[in-house]
């Protein structure tokens, strides 16, 4: 008899405990645990949305300190609020929501607040490196301003429909489709610009 | 460049210190997950409890019987004349304590206390994991292990009053007369509101952007930390100290003998009155105010006394829970610490310019 049989035979005769494992169970599946208390279901949860989550922080505010934490404090602000949750609806709107809403909010304030130098202060030092097209794109999202980005990127990264996103940002549609087609005209010079 | 391309370049482009990031805010996370969870755990025996006392009062309250008198003289007990235990182990004193003495901070843990370094003020980040510390012009964040400084800034005008926000993502504090908020990994100093009176900024509890700060010309401003939107701004006279309340909804100003609590939700005002002059408060789920008045100190909880000695009293610090109400008299060589109907005394090895700074968990 094969291992698998083993393992079969065993879960059957009640050896073993017979469950999915948490990284094949569904969102709903999930955040019901998480709601019960279950450690595993939010390291999964996170396990599936830190990521995406983070790099839509970092390409709207173009900083890696202010992305980890808009990012971290959106889960976190998931977590407060999980007992609330409709386990209908996905996770990852709800979360993608707050991070590109914070990292919206933090870039104008940013603007707003500009830094004033203190006599030291702890800054990493970013690499000097050529990181072909995929740096290029991100330098010219850099130039635009933070609607913009937070529109780009909520459309070609996290892939959601105009309608959505206008219902994400708090915004009419039609003010939705100028952005994403003004951010993609600029994109496109810069970018032209960068080659020629 | 096409829709592809676009696509690619954003779902490749490398971020900055991704593992770090992830792995950094995966402990914070989970640790705040767990804490959420050993929360819940007793709200339902809490819930159980509370219905149970809630049908014995209704029961025992509709005639003056024997039980009812009896409950009545034991809550009276609790509040009346509470004589504290001398204690030699500090299990009344669970979790960490930050105290400061001169410009020496210490960290009292397990009856035990280890030096953190030259710092004259402090407070906890949220879990306890780090230290916003101060001394003449240097604001830092220490690790509370071995007092290592994970980063520091040093201005031109003295640094007062670090305060971590509840989310952990800022850190406000004095500068000279101005509030400053800078990001709790020592980035982004901003300067966010000029003429600061010399009162510790507070944060909104359950709102992680939101600060209290007190003005020189005796306005109280709450700020969103981010935008600098003002939230709500009021007249308070002359200062000393502001606290919210754990929900986030109630904001004490304290004065010299007066206080005032802001409901910020519905706009409601009351005052709190004291026959002496308030020396300090701490407020939490409950509301503990520090009376002093002809020589000696009264601590009050929900205006009970439960505490009084002489002299005059420097610090009421809540627990982490909310439990249990440290207060400090300069010169004593103990803490009372009192938890329901105990009073403890925890002795200590501080002086009497001894300052408690924060309680965190264990």
């Amino acid at each position: 008899m094969s291992t698998e049989e083993h393992a079969v035979q065993d879960a059957v005769a009640g050896w073993v405990p017979v469950g999915r494992p948490l990284s094949r169970r569904g969102e709903a599946a999930l955040v019901r645990a998480a709601q019960t208390g279950s450690t595993d279901a939010v390291e999964e949860l996170f396990r599936r949305h830190w990521g995406a989550a983070h790099r839509a922080a970092w390409l709207v505010v173009r900083d890696a300190a202010a992305a980890e934490d808009i990012a971290q404090e959106a889960f976190l602000s998931a977590l407060r609020s999980l007992d609330r949750f409709d386990r209908r609806r996905p996770l990852g709107p709800w979360l993608h929501r707050i991070v590109v809403n914070r990292a919206i909010d933090w870039s104008r304030a940013r603007a707003l607040r500009p830094e004033t130098p203190a006599d030291a202060v702890f800054e990493p030092v970013a690499d000097e490196r050529d990181g072909g097209f995929g740096e290029d794109v991100v330098a010219a999202l850099a130039a635009l301003g933070p609607e913009h980005r937070a529109v780009v990127v909520l459309r070609h990264l996290l892939g959601y429909t105009p309608g959505e996103i206008a219902a994400m940002l708090d915004l009419p549609r039609g003010t939705v489709n100028s952005r994403l087609r003004r951010a993609l005209d600029a994109l496109a010079v810069a970018l032209e610009e960068e080659r020629s | 460049m096409n829709r592809d391309e676009l696509e690619r370049a954003l779902r490749e482009v490398d971020v900055p210190d991704t593992v770090g990031a992830r792995e950094r805010a995966r402990a914070t996370v989970l640790a705040a997950h767990r804490q959420r969870a050993a929360r819940r755990r007793p709200r339902a025996a809490l819930v159980w409890a509370v219905m149970a006392c809630a049908v014995a009062a209704v029961v025992f309250s509709v005639r003056d019987t024997q039980p009812a008198r009896e409950v009545r003289e034991r809550v009276r007990d609790v509040f009346a004349a509470p004589s504290p235990a001398p204690t030699a182990a500090p299990a009344a004193l669970s979790g960490r304590v930050l105290v400061t003495e001169g410009d020496g901070l210490f960290l009292v843990a397990r009856g035990r206390r280890s030096t953190l370094g030259h710092w004259r003020d402090a407070s906890w980040s949220p879990r306890g994991l780090y230290a916003a510390v101060a001394n003449a012009n240097t604001l830092a964040a220490i690790d509370p292990a071995d007092g290592t400084v994970r980063w520091k800034l040093v201005h031109a005008q003295q640094v007062r009053f670090p305060r971590w926000a509840p989310g952990g993502l800022h850190v406000a504090y004095r500068a000279g007369t101005t509030l400053r908020i800078v990001y709790g990994n020592g980035t982004h100093d901003v300067l966010a509101g000029r003429g600061m009176a010399p009162v510790a900024p507070a944060w909104r509890p359950g709102h992680p952007r939101t600060v209290a700060w007190a003005g020189l010309d005796g306005t109280v401003t709450v700020e969103d930390a981010d935008t600098a939107k003002v939230l709500w701004r009021f007249a308070s006279g002359r200062a000393r100290q502001l606290a919210w309340s754990s929900d986030g909804r109630r904001l004490l100003v304290t004065g010299r003998s007066t206080g005032t609590i802001h409901d910020v939700d519905t706009g409601a005002r009351s005052r709190v009155r004291a026959s002496g002059t308030i020396v300090a408060a701490a407020f939490d789920g409950r509301l503990a105010l520090a009376i002093y008045r002809e020589g000696s100190t009264s601590v009050r909880v929900g205006g009970e006394v439960v505490l009084s000695a002489p002299g005059r009293l420097r610090n009421l610090e809540w627990s982490p829970d909310g439990r249990s109400l440290l207060a400090a008299w300069p010169g004593a060589d103990h803490w009372l610490v009192v938890r329901g109907r105990e009073v403890n005394a925890v002795r200590h090895r501080f002086g009497g310019a001894a300052r408690v700074r924060g309680w965190a968990t264990p």
